[in-house]
């Protein structure tokens, strides 16, 4: 009776550690799957959500209706229209399920540290979201152009980024958080993913654009945006984003590598691993990229006899060289067009060689821009597929 | 909230006021000693069975004696009475025998009444009571005894497959309600003269045989004597269960969870006694008790050792899962769907928010309607006469399934979560145990509406502190759990092959802690040089 007599109040004061009473049913708030933030014709932003009209994605309930509504609002805080988006639509909005942010180009070039810090700081959004520059369209058109499989506009391209990025690495994995990151760090410069809309994004805004076997409208990813610090400054296309991320995480890609004239071979590229190694030469720094990575042959055009080592040397050879010039190339770029290190290799120099860093820490930009960088590629080709020898190779 | 008070100052009333006497019905108590005249013991025996129309008298003729022989004939075997008694009482050869003292009538037993039970009294009420057992009582004239034999014989159930904890493979045998069949059941599966059986009396009206049987030098002296002491300690009028006698010896009253287990498997009872456990049989009962009991046992089946120990494990684990399933599974519905949106995959969220527009109440409110719906549904089930069972199967499966979602009233995917919690329900082999989640799940369903997951999490946390603090006869429930004991984990979450298992459990305390220390895996003969021999 006395642990009774103790425990019951214990547990009354347990409720009151409580911090959920916001118990809503799901039937009374609209999940907003996509945000698009660009500038206001009268005000400081133009904010568009995208919010998912679920019944239409159920199979059974499905009446052909659209599956996601937009509604878009002018001011100038992004927390205040959020709040106030039920001038048009009808239940609170919930973020928890956001997976895109489009941010328009001309806001993108003015700077983004502003809202970054709303979405960041509240309790509502996830931070993994997907950061998406819209490149010479109206950022609020990407929320509104549909696709036959994945039904919401944002989720459709949520989708489409993540598996570019895994299949291809055409795509940079920079999620809210990660972008902040960069942001908030001396030695590295925050990139966000470009996209944009192939065909007219007019058409792209009904159902009926899904009944087309080629869409009228369709949102493409088209590389990578260039940003110092919060503002854009410039893009990369779709190879040059690729060889940036083969400098970070890689995951795997297809290279098409010349083993001939006009004749190439298909190599997959798979376990790929890249260490960089910062030092300082006198008063230049310099960067060792050592990319260790398998291969699998694909197809070949060529040829050569797959039954023989001396032709595994040889490719491996040809794609060493043509990684490492591809990459290279992609790094000068960066640092004679933009001169911004959005490699992160100030921060490997930060771990490494602290010091160093630590005195030009306020212009490592420059000091990036002048780096030395050395690409070593070391490919393996394991394997050739089901066959060895191609039915192109003679017999001898 | 005046009326809560009246009720509970009644309660109180009945214990404290002495004056009201339990007017005790008469059982032969007050019967005087068998007197040497066979008028008056007649005379008082009939008075005893006054107004029993299943009671016979009959003057005799015993030896050349006058005597009489009475007996229920509710209770006996009319057939063992007239080949036992009524014909060697006839035969000539008996006629001249004389009777004058105890030893003569004893020699006189022996020689027509051999192989019938029987007992001598000195006092009526002693008499009294085999003839309402059973027995045939017989007095001679003059003698200062009287004399029981034994010619019950009652149609009970035969031995049926048990209806509970039925198994694919294993014995199909089970309990029934005599306990000379139930007891005979545990000896034919331990041939030993270790098995001990000891048969108390409980219940001051019903007078129910309660029968203790435990292995001799394996079950722990402490745990026997405390069973025993218990047993005893019962003060009622009746009983009729078993499940009445569990309440009376039960450390705890105030909780969900049973703290004896109890089976109608003979086979279950032996491997329980074999562990060093104590079975308690009571007659007209077919489940018996098995004492001390812990949390893991009932989520062990018998069949989990007749089968390969690969799936007696698997099968283990599954019945942890639902145990936890019924538990909790229609509270995290309401937990996720009303509060922690952003914890659901977006694709199940979509679906799940489709599928509940247009429902008009909360998802508690939807989630109660249907688990008390299941819950009427099941009690029907269970209650009703067999001959209407198919009706209510219909209504049923319709109320519960797709009318209520096509009424609008419920969503599809809360019918996939009652459906689920209602079949993880029943997997535990322990009806008693089922109702422990059944009661537990509400408390649940109401913590998760009103502080979503963090309810959930106070609930279980309080229901392990509740089961941490629980004993069964001073064995805590949790073990071998908590207390952790490492050597006892090989019958726990797992069924270890026979060979690993050597040991009877730790936490029992037995007095020989060994089972089977010569077991091992077997392995493949090896051939020897040369060939085998």
């Amino acid at each position: 009776m006395k642990a009774m007599k103790l425990l019951l109040p214990s547990l009354l004061l347990l409720g009151l550690l409580s911090g959920c009473w916001d118990t809503k049913e799901l039937n009374d708030v609209a999940f907003v799957t996509g945000v698009a933030v660009e500038q206001g014709e009268d005000a400081k932003f133009k904010v568009t959500v995208g919010v998912a009209n679920a019944s239409q994605l159920n199979v059974q309930k499905s009446e052909g209706n659209t599956p996601s509504v937009t509604f878009s609002l002018e001011g100038n805080s992004i927390s205040e229209l959020l709040d106030k988006m039920n001038v048009g639509l009808t239940r609170e909005l919930r973020f928890s399920h956001t997976r895109t942010l489009v941010i328009g180009e001309e806001v993108a070039r003015e700077g983004i540290s502003g809202f970054l810090d709303y979405l960041e700081r509240s309790g509502q959004f996830r931070n993994n979201f997907t950061m998406l520059i819209a490149q010479n369209i109206s950022a609020a058109d990407i929320l509104k152009t549909t696709f036959p499989i994945q039904k919401i506009p944002s989720l459709k391209v949520h989708n489409q980024s993540s598996t570019l990025f895994e299949q291809w690495g055409g795509a940079p994995d920079m999620k809210l958080s990660d972008f902040i990151a960069a942001l908030t760090s001396r030695g590295r410069q925050p990139v966000a993913e470009a996209l944009t809309i192939v065909g007219t994004p007019k058409q792209g805004q009904s159902v009926e654009n899904n009944k087309k076997l080629e869409p009228e409208s369709l949102i493409t990813l088209v590389g990578l945006a260039v940003f110092k610090e919060d503002k854009l400054i410039g893009y990369l296309n779709l190879e040059e984003t690729r060889n940036y991320v083969w400098t970070q995480d890689l995951i795997q890609t297809t290279l098409t590598v010349p083993c001939g004239e006009e004749k190439y071979i298909d190599v997959r590229i798979l376990n790929s691993k890249s260490t960089i190694h910062a030092n300082y030469d006198g008063e230049t720094p310099n960067f060792q990229v050592e990319i260790v990575a398998e291969s699998f042959l694909n197809g070949t055009q060529c040829k050569d006899n797959l039954e023989k080592i001396e032709t595994y040397k040889k490719f491996e050879k040809d794609i060493e060289e043509m990684v490492e010039t591809m990459i290279l190339n992609t790094v000068t770029k960066v640092q004679e067009e933009y001169e911004v290190d959005i490699f992160g290799f100030g921060e490997v120099m930060r771990r490494q060689h602290y010091q160093r860093f630590e005195a030009v820490k306020d212009q490592w930009d420059e000091q990036f821009s002048k780096a030395d960088i050395d690409i070593t590629a070391n490919i393996f080709l394991r394997r050739a597929g089901t066959s060895n020898k191609s039915f192109l190779t003679e017999d001898e | 909230m005046g009326w809560i008070k009246k009720i509970l100052l009644s309660q109180k009333s009945y214990n404290q006021d002495k004056s009201l006497k339990h007017e005790q019905l008469s059982l032969g108590k007050e019967a005087p000693p068998l007197s040497k005249d066979l008028k008056e013991n007649q005379s008082n025996i009939e008075k005893a069975f006054e107004n029993a129309k299943d009671f016979k008298i009959e003057n005799i003729h015993v030896g050349n004696r006058e005597g009489m022989i009475c007996y229920l004939n509710s209770m006996t075997d009319t057939s063992l009475l007239a080949e036992k008694i009524m014909v060697p009482l006839s035969n000539s050869s008996q006629q001249d025998r004389s009777i004058t003292n105890l030893e003569e009538f004893e020699s006189y037993r022996k020689e027509f009444f051999s192989g019938v039970g029987y007992h001598f009294h000195d006092k009526l009420h002693g008499l009294i009571d085999d003839v309402l057992a059973g027995y045939a009582g017989v007095i001679v004239d003059g003698q200062p005894k009287g004399l029981s034999l034994h010619v019950g014989n009652i149609e009970y159930r035969p031995i049926e497959e048990p209806s509970t904890q039925t198994v694919i493979r294993g014995p199909k045998e089970g309990f029934t309600e005599s306990m000379d069949t139930n007891i005979s059941l545990i000896r034919r599966r331990i041939q030993n003269t270790s098995l001990k059986f000891e048969t108390m009396t409980v219940g001051k009206d019903t007078r129910t045989s309660v029968t203790i049987a435990y292995i001799d030098g394996v079950i722990n002296e402490g745990i026997l004597d405390e069973v025993k002491k218990r047993i005893k300690k019962i003060r009622t009028h009746a009983i009729f269960d078993s499940g009445n006698v569990e309440e009376y010896i039960s450390d705890k009253n105030m909780t969900v969870f049973p703290l004896i287990y109890n089976t109608e498997r003979p086979d279950s009872a032996a491997a329980n006694l074999l562990e060093g456990k104590a079975v308690i049989i009571v007659n007209g009962s077919p489940f018996v008790l098995i004492a001390p009991t812990v949390f893991s046992d009932f989520f062990e089946a018998t069949e989990d050792y007749y089968q390969s120990f690969f799936i007696g494990s698997f099968i283990r684990l599954i019945r942890y899962a639902s145990f936890l399933i019924a538990l909790t599974l229609p509270s995290l519905y309401v937990a996720l769907t009303a509060f922690h949106h952003a914890l659901i995959p977006t694709d199940l969220l979509f679906s799940l928010q489709a599928q509940r527009e247009g429902v008009p109440f909360p998802a508690v409110i939807e989630l109660l309607i249907m688990e008390v719906t299941f819950e009427i549904l099941r009690e029907a089930g269970i209650r009703m006469p067999r001959a209407i069972g198919q009706t209510i199967s219909i209504v049923g499966a319709l109320v519960i399934g797709q009318a209520a979602v096509e009424a609008g009233l419920v969503s599809n995917a809360l019918v996939i979560v009652i459906a689920l919690t209602a079949l993880a329900t029943f997997v535990s082999p322990i009806a008693s145990f089922t109702a422990a989640a059944r009661l537990l799940r509400f408390i649940f369903i109401f913590m998760a509406a009103v502080f979503g997951l963090y309810g959930i999490l106070l609930c279980l946390f309080f229901m392990v502190a509740h089961l941490v603090s629980l004993r069964s006869f001073g064995v805590p429930y949790l073990a071998p759990i908590a207390p952790f004991i490492a050597e006892d984990q090989e019958d726990v979450f797992l069924r270890f092959p026979f060979f690993s298992n050597k040991r009877r459990p730790h936490y029992l305390k037995t007095e020989s802690p060994l089972k089977n220390p010569e077991s091992e895996s077997p392995t493949p003969p090896r051939s020897k040089k040369g060939g085998g021999s």
